[in-house]
């Protein structure tokens, strides 16, 4: 979509309208990648490439560009209404004294520092201190687990979620299943719903079982999610023997329903997923049965069957 | 080997379609728009002016 749009001359009346922002991320962890990634951080960014219309005063997002060059005018014109010229330059210099915080981290990530910054005013200075403590004492951050699930930030969310898969706190299974119930305040509500999943399966007990089953028999084959949920309840039936009957029942209805006229790219995820339910199937009960040489309506219900 | 490779590459298909538009995944901005990269210098500017600030992410792919 940028490729047509932003450089459309058909922008031109916003080119004064706006203050335009360009950041690029490289991934290199350089000076310059690191600013850059303290920007997309501070507005929650966890895919690419996104657009952003944002009060320089509250720094929230005030409007949605859209795809073409009339809706990107528009939202420019609604934005341009809601902001006013600001008196202070207060915000601005609350972010510059956070930079500094958090850069202060970058160069010397010291866990006592991180422990202090862990519970800034700051959403960068906060992810900082939890990058830190992730690496260095992820038990610090486990134990805080339910106060830091809830900060509204995506990539805070993840990373705590990343700590979790490793620790396995069961202290976090429930915050941990109202974020796959309801991922609040979420840019990417699907992809959270996977880290949130993915780390249930090292803190989850039997109830996990119940929020994680309708993610797991959607039969959306082409959504990562279900992989993910079909795994995680494998692993919390490995670790909890009484939630491996109702994983089993979850797992046969997993069997993901093949489409009537599937093209190439259907079938392939398809069959992999019938083959990962499967593979949960056999791991959990010890039992091995055959899988057939075609997935098809009709050898999906003896699946089902034989299980 | 091949990181050479794809310099190579880039270079004949550059050479082949002329000068290269800035696209997402670019380290250049697209062209047109009065582009800066100081999100510090960027707020400062919107909030004295009272404009909104628009925001391109992009990233390498």
């Amino acid at each position: 979509m940028e490729k047509q749009l932003l450089p459309d001359v058909a922008l031109k009346p916003a080119y004064s309208r706006v203050v335009w922002l360009y950041v690029f991320r490289d991934f290199s962890n350089s000076v310059a990648d690191r600013a850059a990634e303290r920007v997309a951080l501070r507005f929650g960014l966890t895919s690419w490439p996104q657009h952003l219309l944002v009060d320089p005063d509250s720094l929230r997002v005030v409007g949605d560009t859209g795809r073409t060059s009339q809706r990107f005018l528009a939202a420019v014109d609604r934005a341009a209404s809601r902001v006013k010229p600001s008196r202070s330059l207060k915000s601005a210099e609350r972010v510059q004294q956070a930079d500094t915080r958090a850069m202060e981290l970058e160069k010397n990530r010291n866990v006592a520092l991180a422990g202090k910054y862990l519970a800034d005013a700051d959403i960068v200075v906060r992810f900082r201190a939890l990058e830190t403590l992730a690496e260095k004492q992820p038990n610090i951050v486990a134990a805080q687990a339910l106060q830091l699930l809830r900060v509204p930030n995506d990539p805070f969310r993840y990373e705590v979620c990343k700590v979790l898969a490793k620790t396995g706190d069961s202290a976090a299974a429930d915050a941990l299943q109202q974020i796959v119930k309801q991922p609040a305040n979420s840019r990417n509500p699907n992809v959270l719903r996977m880290r949130a999943v993915t780390a249930l399966a090292a803190c989850g007990d039997e109830d996990s079982v119940n929020v994680i089953a309708p993610f797991a028999s959607s039969g959306q084959f082409l959504n990562s999610l279900t992989g993910t949920s079909v795994t995680a309840l494998a692993a919390i039936a490995d670790r909890r023997p009484a939630a491996k009957k109702a994983v089993r029942d979850v797992l046969k209805r997993s069997y993901p329903q093949p489409p009537a006229n599937p093209n190439a790219v259907q079938q392939r995820y398809c069959l992999s997923l019938a083959k990962k339910v499967h593979a949960a199937l056999q791991q959990i009960t010890g039992r091995q049965v055959g899988f057939p040489a075609e997935y098809n309506r009709s050898t999906r219900a003896m699946l089902i069957q034989s299980w | 080997m091949n990181v050479m490779r794809h310099a190579l590459l880039g270079l004949a298909i550059a050479s082949v379609c002329g000068p290269v538009i800035a696209t997402a995944g670019s380290e250049t901005p697209p062209p047109g728009a009065p582009w800066q990269r100081d999100f510090g210098q960027v707020h400062r500017e919107a909030l004295r002016t009272g404009k909104p600030i628009f925001i391109y992410f992009t990233k390498t792919y």
